[in-house]
């Protein structure tokens, strides 16, 4: 027998409201029963995880990381990006195409999603949605379907003529998969290195404006109504990372208008804004950029309300020498897979009042639901077996130098963390223990 | 008091060393000071509570001998001058006074002050004041200089800024001068090399030596050069900065250093070199539109060209430019009679300045450059006095 409980914890499951102390029983990689404390006694065989004091959640998913592998291994692999997922709770975890090779071709994708490639929890991928992500001709969708794709994006490189975004929309549409864009308008952001405003004018640095953003979010929703007036297909538009007020209300009417538009918030743009970037730490370098003040309260405004989904880290890891350059020339991108749980929890749940469970469902629940991975982000019996255990009370201060990434490429160093992961499970397996 | 974090240590951790800093800063023992040091080794977290003057300097050393310093805002050598942001006054005021003192020496003694120090120069953009005058103020101290160019060297070739740093420190350089088109580069190579980095213009951001230099020159010819310096040593005096304020380095380093001393700073120019944001450089700085209005209130004016290489597609007219914003000897005869006109240089004769208004006794922009050689050594010494 391979039954595994976990007993003594306080269960939440946003997907089903549950928000109480539960056992709960793991065979065969799923979970088998959840019931109330001592249920199980008397189970033999059993091997028990001893979760008093601790939450236990829907392991968490994340729509959006970059794992650098195939051609970048020096900054991360499968492997290392996935350790440093499970560190963080995550049981499951999507790969952005900006790969060397970009993933465009089944043969990319298989490569990628081999289990050779050794990783930690569940690997899935979006590969891109143009070849080489150049936004010209679009890939196989079908045959990237078919062989595991939940979606398609040229991340990193928004798709800015109309026509081929409109093609991708709708052939994702009719096959159910969202198009994930980078809405940022690279026509208007040539030469810029941070956010428009008072801090890139008194560092000297040219800024992207919020509205290089919001123009390719409302062009995008502009894309998907006439899709489903002309074409009756409500196609789903996925928007990466949204930080600024005006994408966001862009969104907001777009969903009060009944068209599928989902959205995602990382952690830094609700945690941090323009001004930590200081002496021009490249390590708050990012695209989209940290925004002012205004627009991070507007990020947290929309988490709280619903208009953002889900919480995704872009976690992005980078080789020190490559960070350790002028401003304008250092690349975008921080780790994030270890420190979104604890800035969530601190920001959103601590200083904001979100409840628990609304901060789980934003990494669980609904990423699930964004990408339809129909047996996962719940605690129901019959699902897998993703499983995080956490302290939610734990204050703890964030250690770049003990990352299980290959980068170390993070703001948070130092940082004060609430809540810390004690287990992370895979399909009942542990794939991370604190030690 | 300030409290530091260390974090276990880094390849090349001297741990003899590290002890000995420990006992001479916490006047610790041995037995306490080796201690902290095996916590260090053991990947123990040590918190330290520093005084506020020693911290600094000890956060320098401990991470030259290799100590892990956590969550630490970057700390610079003394006697980098990197930015005027938080210069204080009082550094300022020394600075002007030691100028003062290096002015009054015979030269053969001033040729003493840094016999034999090095000092390279490394530009990443191009400057014939700024660079000469650091050389011949560098030369005048009787140091040895080195000139680094990105287009003779193996910047060329794809050196970093960090390597290149390394290199000229391993070179025996003990201060680096930076030009450099990014901004934010100084700060980078202080935090790379831990040698005193004065920054000599990097990109759109600051240019410290030259507000220096200017504040020198206002106080000269503004009769102020006697008053201590102070929050209100420039009270009552208005200074009109004129024109692509928002790709000018010293037009931020001055605005943001002018109103610390009680100064009226009013910016002026179009939106487009102009935008709302510079309202936020310091407290009271002030916008105007109107050349002609502005030019009524001002004690002296600082004309700025505009930076063609960095407008990056911004169109100007110049023909309504030069008509609304040029200085000229109609502009100059509606001002006070004393009124003072500089310009950092390079000056395009006839777009933002008229030659006549350049060449009239109003002009200070000769006083400048003498004052840029003067200041320049002075900062040059700063560098590489060891810290009090």
């Amino acid at each position: 027998m391979n039954d595994l409980l976990i007993s003594g914890a306080h269960a939440i499951d946003p997907a089903t409201g549950l928000d109480a102390p539960r056992d709960l029983l793991i065979r065969d990689g799923r979970i088998a029963a959840i019931e109330l404390p001592g249920t199980f006694t008397g189970i033999e065989s059993a091997e028990t995880i001893d979760a008093t004091g601790l939450t236990l959640a829907p392991g968490f998913i994340d729509i959006h990381v970059h794992l650098r592998e195939p051609g970048q291994t020096y900054k991360e692999t499968i492997a290392t990006g996935t350790a440093a997922a499970a560190a963080g709770g995550f049981s499951t975890v999507i790969a952005m195409p900006n790969t060397l090779p970009v993933n465009d071709s089944v043969a990319t994708l298989d490569w990628m999603l081999s289990p050779t490639r050794t990783p930690r929890v569940h690997l899935y991928a979006m590969p891109a949605a143009t070849l080489g992500s150049m936004g010209q001709h679009l890939t196989d969708f079908e045959a990237l379907a078919k062989a595991g794709a939940l979606g398609f994006t040229d991340d990193g490189k928004p798709i800015l003529e109309d026509p081929i975004m409109r093609a991708a929309l709708l052939s994702a549409g009719r096959l159910g998969l969202p198009i994930s864009q980078h809405a940022e308008d690279t026509r208007m952001t040539g030469g810029c290195s941070m956010n428009h405003g008072p801090v890139a004018f008194r560092l000297g640095l040219r800024g992207m404006t919020v509205e290089a953003e919001s123009n390719i979010v409302e062009r995008d929703i502009r894309l998907l109504r006439e899709i489903a007036v002309t074409e009756g297909v409500n196609a789903h538009l996925h928007v990466q990372h949204v930080s600024t007020a005006k994408a966001l209300t862009a969104i907001r009417r777009a969903r009060e208008d009944g068209l599928h538009v989902t959205c995602e918030a990382a952690p830094h743009h609700f945690t941090l804004t323009d001004e930590a970037i200081g002496e021009f730490d490249t390590h708050a370098k990012m695209n989209p950029p940290l925004r002012s003040e205004s627009d991070r309260q507007a990020v947290i405004a929309a988490l709280l309300d619903g208009t953002v989904d889900c919480i995704a880290t872009d976690h992005a890891p980078h080789a020190a020498h490559e960070k350790e350059v002028e401003f304008e020339r250092a690349p975008n991108g921080i780790t994030g897979l270890e420190t979104a749980l604890g800035l969530a929890l601190r920001i959103l749940h601590r200083d904001h009042g979100l409840s628990l469970s609304r901060v789980i469902a934003l990494m669980s629940a609904n990423p699930a639901t964004i990408v339809s991975l129909k047996d996962r982000g719940t605690l129901t019996p019959g699902s897998q077996a993703d499983l995080v255990l956490f302290s939610a009370k734990d204050e703890w201060s964030y250690e770049a130098a003990r990352t299980r990434s290959k980068s170390r490429n993070t703001p948070f160093d130092g940082a004060p963390m609430l809540g810390r992961v004690a287990a992370t499970l895979c399909a009942g397996k542990t794939v991370f223990r604190a030690e | 008091m300030r409290s530091l974090t260390i974090h276990g240590w880094n390849i090349g951790f001297d741990k003899v060393s590290f002890t000995n800093l420990l006992r001479e800063t916490f006047a610790y023992g041995l037995a306490e000071a080796k201690h902290l040091t095996d916590a260090v080794l053991d990947d123990r977290p040590v918190e330290l509570h520093i005084q506020d003057a020693d911290f600094e300097s000890f956060a320098l050393k401990a991470g030259r001998l290799g100590a892990r310093i956590a969550a630490q805002r970057p700390t610079y050598a003394p006697g980098s001058l990197l930015t005027v942001a938080n210069l204080p006054l009082s550094e300022i005021a020394s600075i002007l006074t030691l100028t003062t003192h290096l002015e009054s020496l015979p030269p053969e003694e001033k040729s003493t002050l840094l016999k034999n120090r090095r000092i390279a120069l490394l530009f990443y953009e191009s400057s014939t004041r700024t660079r000469t005058s650091f050389e011949l103020a560098a030369k005048s101290l009787g140091a040895t200089t080195t000139l680094v160019s990105d287009k003779s060297s193996s910047i060329e070739k794809g050196e970093s800024l960090k390597d290149t740093g390394l290199t000229l420190r391993a070179l025996g350089a003990e201060a680096i001068i930076l030009r450099h088109k990014a901004g934010g580069a100084p700060f980078l190579l202080a935090r790379m090399t831990g040698l005193p980095v004065l920054n000599a213009g990097d990109g759109m951001h600051q240019h410290p030596s030259q507000a220096l230099l200017d504040l020198r020159t206002l106080l000269q010819r503004l009769h102020l050069q006697d008053r201590p310096i102070g929050s209100d040593t420039l009270a009552g005096k208005t200074i009109v900065i004129t024109g692509d304020i928002l790709h000018s380095r010293v037009a931020k380093s001055n605005a943001m250093l002018l109103p610390r001393l009680g100064a009226r700073v009013i910016l002026c120019g179009p939106p487009a070199l102009l935008p709302e944001e510079a309202l936020t450089l310091a407290p009271g700085v002030e916008i105007a539109r109107d050349f002609d209005e502005a030019l009524k209130e001002a004690d002296a004016i600082m004309m700025l060209r505009i930076q063609r290489e960095r407008l990056a597609g911004l169109e100007i007219d110049l023909n309504e430019y030069i008509a609304r914003y040029q200085l000229d000897q109609h502009g100059l005869a509606a001002c006070k009679p004393s009124i003072v006109v500089l310009h950092p240089g390079p000056m395009i004769r006839g777009l933002e300045i008229a030659g006549e208004v350049a060449d009239s006794p109003a002009s200070a922009i000769e006083q400048q450059v003498a004052n840029g050689l003067a200041v320049r050594a002075a900062l040059l010494v700063r560098a590489l006095s060891p810290p009090a």
